[in-house]
């Protein structure tokens, strides 16, 4: 292996720290080049993670030891397909969210618009971090790392509204963040290791003991209250509805790191044997996802402000791919590993163009869309797409990865938690139906000052929409990846 | 029979779908470039289509298979007989009533016609996509691109009474896409292919109970687009669509490909003896039966012209479906003949219905006394198309209610016959006394006409009008429906 | 060993004392309406952690790590240290849990600034 490959999975979580910390100084020395500092290191952190990828599907996982101290001493980094995969979407759409967002974003100031890009390259930080680590401690203090930043993110408006957001976000996260805490101790007393292989090694004469059993549920819990799942998703709607502009993609790629760590937790630690022996894996997560997938659909419905409706159904979305989770065959996890960057792509590119609807013409609300259509052409065009996608329906990421999972169900004898996963592309149809609708076929009293958003928020919008729609038709890139993601976890995750 | 793995079968796909990017670029300001841009892609698509079509006669299959969706389930566009056949259809009636459209959208001056232009040709993109289909999950795609596309056309006119039927067709129409996905990710799981193989895939996959639900699954989902009662509900209230949309949409391409789907549901994936031998064959001939009478009986009933004519649809469609469930051979081949036949018929009446409304501002069948004076033209075409969905000797539908007919006797179930039969006195129950009146009853009060009704709509009725004769005076000529039906079935049934 | 049975019980005392504790905290978190009680009782749930670890480090008559030999317990020639990890991590923890009240409680200054009241139920009425 390449002297130099070796060294990027810690290249790839020190690129955005080391960019936070330098930025302020230079941030406030001259004005408004935050902005490029932020692009230069995501666009480093984007080549590095698709170069760790290519590596990682050429020569297989490997191990990184933090000062080449090697476990159960030192903390290990474990690059294996699905961090490689998640890594490289992370960092995509990162770059994309920033090179959307202004150098100076109007409703911060010059100011705490350094802040802000400061924190989000924290939060994209601890984000790779969780994504790579093999240390379960590691993983909860990055997970705080990235708490922290996203509750200041969500706050940094400074009103009342994104404060007390905040703040219930706080109070929430923190509270899983215990949960999370002491389950990981829960564990530890039970195998007397912190990495995750060894502690899947040591797992099995143990793994009928309560203390086992309630950190298990600990973390899950803990980790649930991160990823929204639903009933913990209540932080969801106030967040992304008073956050900053681009907060709600942050938090999108967010949730999926979520979900990456309960991967790790119950297919790395546990191991899909284990898993399903303990806990009834199909009868737990997948009801808890659908569930969600209702629940939080028929919220959506009900909500005219389209920020929380979209909140609602990330909630939803993430139900889903617990669902495909809960299945635990191959096709299933392939499925949830493919749900999760079809939705991050396809819900970044909905993000981006409520934002551009707000700023352009202050909508945010289902009923102001109407004769949008023709003052904003291309924006909404570009949330066509995206919606599509959300919804489900072909040519789109979206419609691949719910046929992937829907089938894995059908194999797997739950035809049932099929049937939901299709019903569901009607409800999410009924609420995107209503934006549309009023967009293209209402004649609208907006006025006529609306413009069309400017190019240079127009160029993000268009490569999310059409990555959007190239994952419907070449599923077959990221599913090299993604396959041998899904046979590794399921094949004991060591 | 030869195999020939290309690019083609994409490009006639691209020709439209270039079309609808361009004109979507030209915008509104070039109206009259944004008409021959689509004239000129309908032509040429026509073209190609005809040329494909002279080489699968020939013997040969197109392939093209550029990704893979699903692990063995690439996106694949085949041409066979059966595809081309249907493509045939839709890219000539396409070109027909391009020219229609323009007539219609000119006369009436419509809003927003570069929406129309650009939503028209993604819906015919998306009809000779799900010819090409190779399997069904590509035929899927296409399907519920159909559908998106067609939302738009249906809610032309943005009033609240097109806003609610637009909602009802998409409840419907993305129902009826959900069921059918779920019974194509049921198939795939048994089968781990979705391909359209002659003979069947299904065939020893599953208990007869697990292959009967399968079947009734696979009915519900692709039943709402062929209008097969109770779920016809969408198709009437779609009516509300501009005339040349409810002529080639409604009546053709939209309707037909849920027709054309069942097909190859019925034949390419369950095959035909897995079909006869699970009997749901005559449980599906009861349904058409059903919805052949009943469909006649609630347009006996409609004034407004295009109402009627839709209902007319739905008893049409169905005896497409009566054709393939009854298994015999004639029967099988007058169905498929239908598709083709009831489609010039079904198109000519409602440019009928569009000119009408067009010269007079009238919809209702009872403001239309005596008009025959007036649009001597339109109601020869009216008459001729009439006749034909009635089975006068002579026209196109005699020839297929023929092959049905004998069909059945064939299969042994002469209650079919007399099934045909009552339908064709309906049909004559409700298509006769419009046309008597407009001759023969004198009007109220004389009207003149309110515009001139131009050539671009006087042209297209009379070529479907001239071609509802050939087809029923020469049913036998060469690369005629009948021809190739027969060819069809005979690749269906092996004999 | 079944869950009822006073060995069980009284051996895990360490358990009951950090889920008693816990409990207290979320009753705070849940019944309180002052936004900084709420995180008091968040700051009790956490120090239910710090403790509940720092016990399990414990080992029966073993001493801290910095001493050395003679000052302790032997067991054969092995000297019986307590497990010096649980207290490291600990460190970390209470470091992000102190990051985590100052947020919390800038929070709630400028909540305060802002609305004139910690109540929540009122705060909440307002998102």
């Amino acid at each position: 292996m390449n002297g130099m490959f070796v060294h990027l999975p810690i290249l790839i979580i020190m690129i955005p720290f080391a960019a936070a910390f330098i930025g302020p100084p230079i941030g406030f020395l001259f004005r408004g080049c935050i902005r490029r500092i932020v692009l230069i290191a995501l666009s480093l952190n984007l080549i590095c993670s698709i170069l760790l990828a290519l590596q990682v599907l050429s020569s297989g996982p490997f191990d990184y030891y933090l000062s080449g101290v090697a476990p159960p001493l030192g903390i290990a980094l474990y690059a294996d397909y699905l961090g490689a995969v998640i890594s490289v979407l992370i960092s995509g759409i990162a770059l994309v969210a920033v090179s959307y967002s202004a150098g100076i974003i109007p409703e911060l100031g010059e100011r705490r618009t350094i802040f802000f890009y400061v924190l989000l390259l924290l939060a994209i930080g601890a984000m790779q971090g969780i994504v790579f680590t093999a240390d379960i401690f590691t993983l909860f203090v990055l997970f705080e790392i990235q708490a922290i930043s996203l509750y200041g993110l969500v706050a940094m408006r400074g009103d009342g509204k994104g404060l007390l957001a905040g703040y219930k976000y706080l109070l929430i996260g923190s509270a899983g963040s215990a949960m999370i805490l002491i389950g990981i101790g829960f564990l530890y007393i039970s195998t007397g290791t912190l990495n995750m292989h060894l502690m899947a090694e040591l797992l099995p004469p143990v793994s009928g003991s309560y203390t086992v059993l309630a950190g298990l549920a600990l973390l899950i819990a803990g980790l649930s209250t991160k990823i929204g799942l639903f009933p913990l998703h209540i932080w969801m709607p106030e967040a992304y509805a008073y956050g900053p502009s681009i907060f709600p993609v942050i938090s999108t790629i967010a949730l999926k790191v979520g979900v990456v760590a309960i991967i790790r937790v119950v297919y790395t630690i546990f191991g899909p044997s284990l898993a399903i022996q303990t806990i009834p894996l199909e009868s737990t997560l997948a009801l808890l996802g659908a569930v969600a997938i209702i629940i939080c659909s028929i919220l959506a419905i009900r909500q005219m402000d389209i920020r929380k409706m979209f909140a609602y159904s990330s909630g939803a979305n993430i139900g889903c791919i617990m669902l495909g989770l809960g299945i635990a065959t191959v096709p299933g996890i392939e499925g949830a590993i493919l749900h999760m960057i079809t939705h991050a792509t396809a819900k970044a590119g909905l993000f981006l163009c409520a934002d551009a609807f707000l700023i352009q013409a202050g909508i945010r609300y289902v009923h102001e869309f109407k004769g949008l259509s023709k003052a904003m052409p291309y924006t909404m065009a570009a949330f066509s797409i995206a919606a599509i996608s959300m919804v489900g329906l072909p040519l789109t990421g979206g419609f691949m990865s719910k046929i992937t999972i829907a089938s894995a169900a059908i194999a797997d004898g739950i035809t049932y938690y099929a049937a939901i996963l299709l019903f569901w592309t009607l409800l999410s149809a009924v609420y995107f139906y209503r934006i549309l609708k009023n967009a293209y076929f209402q004649e609208g009293t907006l006025s006529s000052t609306i413009r069309e958003a400017p190019v240079r928020v127009l160029i993000p919008i268009f490569i999310i929409s059409i990555a959007t729609i190239l994952l419907g038709f070449f599923v077959e890139s990221p599913m090299a990846l993604i396959r041998p993601a899904a046979e590794l976890l399921l094949g004991g995750g060591i | 029979m030869t195999e020939i793995y290309s690019c083609i079968p994409a490009i006639p796909l691209c020709i439209s779908l270039g079309a609808a990017l361009i004109i979507a670029l030209l915008g509104e300001r070039v109206r009259h470039l944004n008409e021959g841009v689509t004239i000129a892609a309908a032509g040429l698509k026509f073209l190609l289509i005809t040329l494909l079509y002279t080489s699968v006669v020939g013997g040969a299959i197109w392939l093209w298979t550029p990704v893979t969706l699903l692990p063995g389930v690439p996106f694949s566009l085949k041409i066979d007989l059966f595809g081309i056949y249907f493509a045939l259809l839709s890219s000539l009636l396409w070109l027909v009533t391009s020219v229609y459209s323009i007539g219609y959208m000119r006369s009436l001056n419509e809003h927003a016609q570069t929406r129309y232009y650009v939503c028209f040709a993604i819906c015919v993109a998306a009809t000779v996509g799900i010819a090409f289909s190779g399997n069904l999950l590509t035929f899927f795609i296409f399907y519920e691109i159909l559908t998106l596309a067609t939302y738009p056309l249906v809610v032309h006119s943005q009033t609240k009474e097109a806003l609610a039927a637009g909602r009802k067709y998409l409840t419907y129409l993305l129902s009826g896409g959900v069921v059918f996905l779920f019974a194509i990710l049921l198939t795939y799981t048994t089968t781990g292919t979705l391909d359209f193989v002659n003979g069947g895939i299904l065939s020893g996959s599953g208990t007869t109970e697990f292959l009967r639900i399968l079947f009734f699954i696979f009915l519900i989902g692709v039943g709402v687009k062929t209008a097969i009662m109770p779920l016809h509900g969408w198709l009437p209230s779609a009516m509300v669509a501009p005339t040349p949309v409810s002529a080639l949409l409604h009546a053709v391409a939209v309707v037909k490909a849920g027709t054309f789907g069942l097909l190859r549901v019925i034949f390419y994936i369950f095959g035909v003896d897995l079909f006869m031998e699970i009997g749901v064959a005559p449980i599906l001939a009861v349904i058409a039966s059903f919805t052949i009478i009943t469909a006649s009986l609630m347009a006996l009933s409609q004034d407004n012209l295009k109402m009627r004519l839709a209902y007319s649809t739905i008893s049409q469609l169905s005896y497409i479906v009566l054709g393939a469930a009854l298994l015999a051979p004639a029967a099988l081949e007058g169905g498929i003949a239908h598709l083709m036949h009831q489609a010039f018929m079904k198109i000519t009446l409602f440019f009928c219905a569009g000119a009408i409304f067009v010269g007079t501002g009238k919809k209702l069948l009872s403001e239309m006394h005596g008009m025959a004076e007036e649009m001597p033209l339109t109601w020869a075409a009216f008459t001729i198309g009439g006749l034909g969905l009635i089975g006068i000797p002579l026209t196109a539908g005699f020839i297929t209610k023929w092959y049905l007919i004998g069909g059945s006797l064939d299969a042994g179930q002469p209650v079919f016959v007399i099934i045909l039969l009552t339908s064709a006195l309906l049909n004559a129950a409700y298509f006769l006394p419009p046309i008597y009146h407009a001759y023969f009853s004198s009007q109220e009060k004389k009207e003149t006409l309110e515009r001139r009704v131009s050539w671009c709509i006087k042209a297209p009725i009379i070529v479907c009008a001239i071609i509802v004769i050939l087809l029923g005076t020469i049913p036998y000529a060469p690369y005629f429906p009948l021809e190739s039906a027969h060819e069809i079935v005979r690749q269906i049934l092996r004999i | 060993m079944s869950i009822l049975d006073s060995g069980f019980i009284l051996g895990h005392y360490n358990y009951w004392v950090a889920i008693i504790l816990i409990m207290i905290g979320l009753y705070t978190m849940m019944a309180k309406r002052n936004l900084i009680k709420k995180f008091i009782g968040l700051n009790i749930i956490e120090t239910a952690i710090f403790l509940f670890y720092i016990s399990l480090g414990d080992v029966t008559g073993g001493i801290a790590p910095i001493f050395q030999k003679e000052s302790g317990e032997t067991v054969g020639n092995t000297i019986l240290y307590a497990n010096p990890l649980p207290s490291a991590m600990m460190l970390t923890a209470i470091v992000v849990a102190l990051c985590m009240t100052a947020l919390a409680l800038s929070f709630a200054v400028l909540i305060y600034r802002q609305y004139g009241t910690l109540d929540a139920r009122k705060l909440m009425e307002e998102l």
